[in-house]
């Protein structure tokens, strides 16, 4: 341990404090960008929206493309990847999403979920 | 410096350990639901040989790795993020270790972040998903966290293999230590053997 600390630079430790600060602003901002829930979701494939489902209805989406199959599910006002054939599975595991800018990926069927809308879902607006 | 058979020996064993490393990551892959965290055990065989040998060696020895491990094990899409994370982070570690400031941690840990990091903008490209954006804090610390792990087992490993090394060769291809420290790494108390 001693060694370690002698064998550290003030450089290293300036290079790991930049690292864990551009994580935290990141964080922070994302945190802030997330504080409102959205009211529908859009799809997108390879960048091309593909489709946009309000959050309010509940549905089951089935989205296929060159042998990748996802089933989309909305429910309760939160968006969901129930299935996938992708080998990772990785999509399975991000949601559900129901804030704005919350996302979905599927990266082998290269397909986002995004949450959008102007907040008019939020429990704000129905007090308004 | 070793003879040109002995290199090549000694290349070949890095190539084979990376590659295993490589292997054993990808059969126990670490699951927080973001694509690309990994241990980066590859990096300490990377990392070797950047000091011991330099930055070509390096670059020789990660370029086999990854296309033998893709070819092995994956396939063209996995090989061509392997090799944009590889090359990003072989050439970032480099060029922090010539500025002569960081010691080999320091430069393991810009390896680790900036390795998913280039993954991460190959993997936006090709799927045209900036939205992909919101791993880069995740990845950031986690990287940062391998790569000091990396960076201390290669330090480790080389500290202990130092006095070795000197007898039969004289000095590595570049100091473990920045040059705040102390210039000779290899005095017989620093390594306490």
């Amino acid at each position: 341990m001693k060694q370690l600390f002698r064998l550290l630079t003030v450089y290293d430790v300036l290079l790991a404090v930049f690292f864990l600060a551009a994580a935290a602003a990141m964080l922070l901002w994302w945190v802030n960008a997330t504080a409102t829930s959205g009211d529908r979701v859009v799809v997108t494939r390879n960048g091309q929206i593909i489709g946009e489902y309000p959050l309010a209805e509940d549905a089951e989406i089935e989205l296929e493309w060159q042998g990748h199959r996802n089933l989309l599910v909305i429910q309760d006002h939160r968006a969901y990847m129930k299935e996938a054939n992708c080998p990772d599975g990785y999509c399975l595991r991000q949601g559900p999403v129901s804030r704005r800018r919350e996302t979905i990926v599927c990266l082998p069927a290269k397909l986002a979920v995004t949450v959008t809308g102007d907040g008019k879902g939020d429990i704000d607006a129905v007090s308004r | 410096m070793p003879s040109p058979a002995k290199k090549i020996a000694f290349n070949s064993v890095m190539i084979a350990l990376a590659a295993v490393f490589s292997h054993i990551e990808n059969l126990f892959p670490i699951s927080l639901g973001v694509p690309g965290v990994k241990l980066g055990l590859a990096n300490i065989v990377i990392l070797f040989a950047l000091y011991v040998f330099g930055l070509p060696t390096a670059a020789a020895i990660s370029l086999i790795r990854v296309l033998l491990v893709s070819f092995l094990f994956g396939n063209p899409a996995s090989a061509l993020y392997s090799l944009a994370g590889a090359a990003a982070s072989l050439l970032f570690m480099a060029g922090l270790q010539k500025t002569g400031k960081f010691s080999i941690i320091g430069v393991s840990m810009g390896g680790g972040v900036i390795h998913p990091a280039a993954q991460l903008a190959v993997a936006i490209a090709v799927s045209g998903t900036p939205a992909l954006l919101a791993y880069l804090p995740v990845l950031i610390l986690t990287g940062l966290a391998a790569g000091s792990l990396s960076g201390i087992a290669a330090w480790q490993i080389l500290t202990r293999l130092l006095p070795i090394w000197r007898r039969q060769y004289g000095p590595l291809h570049s100091p473990l230590s920045g040059e705040k420290a102390a210039p000779d790494t290899s005095s017989p108390e620093r390594h306490g053997s």
